[in-house]
């Protein structure tokens, strides 16, 4: 069961991914909207996961927040989530130190397994 | 059975009813075959040996009547009569001609039909020949008690012996008719057995099946129909059951899950939002424009995300 922190700026996302995530063994210690709000809550919780929607609307986006990140908490790895249309996005949050990949609309198969590659891998 | 709850709705029913169809198949083609089996049965016997039996019935009435103008022409002493019957005698030759032709159409196809039938033909030869070289011709010339003689002896015993062989031949013939019968009363008996296996199978097949889809299936979306009823009196506090399956009643489940859950959020997050904004109005003497502002546009947000 892995710790788990969800960043998405919208909150219909944020907690849908959280049913989902949980329904697959894990535990969602926090969630918000921002970048900024996301890298505190990573300090102070330190998760082993953060999943993070890779066009944030306010603030910083989701590869400059996993940038940050890396900086800060090498540990944690970093979950990307895309709308279709953003998947030019994706290899350059990948560069930034993204681990992984989950495609909206979120389908709990997809999500399950692309945390269990990643966790596995850790 | 993990496999069957994962595979979707639509093959979930398709293989239930497929097992259905399939049991009906083999009752229709143990059906068709039983009757099948039952036309062929009744072919035989009624197209062959009852006609065959009945044959063996008039060829020997036929050798009877033989013999009875044979022994009238050895008692007649008038030209004219005699002629008279032995044209009757040649008459009944054909008949009987006909009949033993018969016998071969009919049971040409059996080996021991067709030797008896060969022995009769070959007896019936050697009665004619006898006949027609002794006891007409004695006849004819006024010998009547030698005729007699051969009458009752030599042609006699050629006359038992036909008998003989076509008492033989409608033995094999009641023998087969048993046979036959037998086999279909057998082959009666063995598809009723079917149908009794098949149709319990059947039954009870069809009562798993029911009582498993309506576990599966119904039992799930009676219960997801419960959580809804509850959210739409205002209660986020039900809890969606866990259901690791991926077939549409999973995918509902979890659709459901994520729905209660950002709603959850999204009220928790307004309610958030607005006892911040209470707690500035009530604290500050003055009106913060800027702060209620700013809670207000956060307020906005919140709901605009909302696609209404």
């Amino acid at each position: 069961m892995a710790k788990i922190v969800i960043v998405d700026s919208s909150t219909f996302m944020r907690g849908a991914l959280k049913f989902i995530v949980e329904h697959a063994g894990n535990e969602v210690v926090g969630g918000t909207d921002t970048g900024l709000k996301g890298l505190e809550l990573c300090t102070g919780l330190k998760p082993d996961i953060m999943i993070i929607e890779i066009s944030l609307k306010e603030g910083m986006d989701g590869i400059d927040t996993i940038k940050e990140l890396k900086r800060v908490n090498e540990r944690i790895l970093n979950v990307v989530t895309f709308a279709p249309g953003e998947e030019n996005l994706v290899e350059q949050a990948k560069a930034a130190g993204a681990s992984g990949q989950i495609a909206k609309p979120f389908l709990a198969k997809d999500v399950a397994e692309e945390l269990g590659r990643i966790l596995k891998k850790r | 059975m993990k496999w069957f709850v994962n595979i979707s709705t639509k093959s979930k029913l398709f293989f239930g009813f497929g097992v259905m169809i399939l049991l009906i198949i083999i009752v229709s083609i143990t059906a068709y075959t039983s009757i099948a089996g039952l036309h062929k049965t009744l072919v035989k016997l009624f197209e062959v040996e009852v006609p065959l039996s009945l044959e063996i019935v008039k060829s020997r009435t036929a050798m009877g009547m033989e013999r009875m103008i044979l022994a009238r022409m050895i008692e007649t002493d008038k030209k004219s009569d005699l002629d008279f019957l032995n044209r009757d005698l040649k008459e009944n030759d054909k008949e009987i001609e006909v009949k033993i032709n018969k016998f071969t159409e009919l049971g040409g196809n059996n080996q021991n039909y067709m030797e008896l039938i060969n022995q009769l033909s070959a007896k019936r030869k050697e009665f004619i020949n006898s006949r027609d070289a002794h006891t007409v011709p004695l006849i004819y010339a006024g010998k009547n008690n030698e005729a007699r003689k051969y009458f009752f002896g030599t042609q006699f015993q050629h006359y038992e012996k036909m008998l003989d062989i076509t008492a033989n031949l409608s033995k094999l013939s009641e023998q087969a008719d048993k046979i036959l019968i037998q086999t279909s009363g057998q082959k009666v008996k063995e598809a009723f057995f079917v149908f009794v296996v098949i149709g319990i199978i059947g039954i009870v097949a069809g009562i798993v099946m029911v009582s498993y889809l309506t576990l599966i299936i119904a039992n799930p979306l009676k219960q997801i129909s419960g959580i809804a009823e509850q959210i739409a009196y205002g209660d986020l506090t039900v809890h969606v059951p866990s259901m690791q399956r991926t077939d549409e009643v999973g995918a509902l489940v979890m659709s459901f899950g994520m729905m209660l859950e950002s709603q959850k959020m999204m009220t928790k997050e307004i309610t958030d939002v607005v006892d911040v904004l209470a707690e500035n109005m009530a604290s500050q003497t003055g009106t913060d424009t800027k702060n209620v502002n700013s809670m207000a546009q956060k307020l906005k947000g919140l709901i605009e995300q909302y696609k209404i």
